[in-house]
């Protein structure tokens, strides 16, 4: 059941995460936001941008759930939110198989040309 | 969600023509990975670029033929660092074959609230591969 060939058998949630990190800028939001929290007029002046658009990039992280946002006062205030990264930690997990196959594959080729196998 | 995976395949051959492939770079590079440096023993480096990433472990069992569990972890990534992880590969004969087995433990993003995304830079290596595509050949490695 490795899904490599065939149907796509991914989560939809992967794709939707795939979708909202292709975007650099919006990488570099989430890369601050998960060294510290930060508000937005934060963001704004660390990577001097325009506040509507960092504004958009944390509404799709947000949307995705890799950031979530909590009150202090009258502060908004952004982190990540590492849960956000499970689809990501089962794609790695699911690398593995492809790999014994590709380990069992190439054995087998090498037995074969040594007359051990067929 | 656990932060262990496990995996297994059957090989038509013995364990000691499957171990070679674990631990002798040459070998090692032909399924996983561009480089390997490994010393092969325990407490050795065990050391992989794969898919243009450094991947820079230990050997914790080197016990040939039957079991190998080496430290997994990515240079310059605060959420998969080296020795946050382990993966242990198992060896067991099944008459003229031999059954591997996989466990990669410490994949838990859940025990690392603090993390800072260094995923992010070998997660864009690894797209090609996550649309179900191809991904080709792993790319060569970054600068030392």
């Amino acid at each position: 059941m490795t899904g490599t060939h065939g149907a796509l058998e991914e989560p939809p949630e992967l794709t939707v995460l795939f979708g909202a990190l292709a975007e650099p800028h919006r990488r570099q939001v989430l890369r601050l936001v998960a060294a510290r929290e930060h508000t937005v007029g934060e963001l704004v002046t660390e990577l001097g941008a325009r506040q509507s658009a960092v504004s958009q990039h944390l509404k799709v992280l947000r949307d995705v759930g890799l950031v979530e946002v909590r009150a202090e006062g009258n502060r908004r205030i952004y982190r990540s939110r590492p849960e956000g990264l499970e689809p990501f930690y089962d794609f790695v997990r699911e690398l593995w198989p492809a790999r014994l196959e590709a380990l069992r594959d190439i054995v087998e080729s090498d037995l074969g040309r040594r007359g051990q196998r067929r | 969600m656990t932060g262990e995976f496990h995996t297994q395949v059957r090989i038509a051959a013995t364990p000691e023509q499957v171990f070679p492939y674990l631990v002798e770079p040459d070998q090692l590079v032909r399924w996983m990975g561009t480089d390997a440096i490994v010393d092969p023993r325990t407490g050795g480096r065990y050391d992989l670029v794969v898919n243009g990433l450094g991947i820079s472990g230990h050997v914790e069992v080197y016990d040939p033929p039957k079991r190998l569990v080496v430290t997994w972890g990515y240079i310059d990534s605060p959420d998969l660092p080296p020795g946050a992880s382990t993966v242990e590969i198992v060896l067991t004969p099944d008459g003229a074959e031999t059954i591997v087995e996989l466990t990669h433990r410490g994949l838990d993003n859940r025990q690392r609230r603090d993390h800072r995304v260094g995923w992010l830079h070998w997660l864009e290596r690894l797209r090609i591969a996550g649309t179900g595509g191809d991904p080709g050949p792993d790319t060569p490695p970054p600068p030392p």
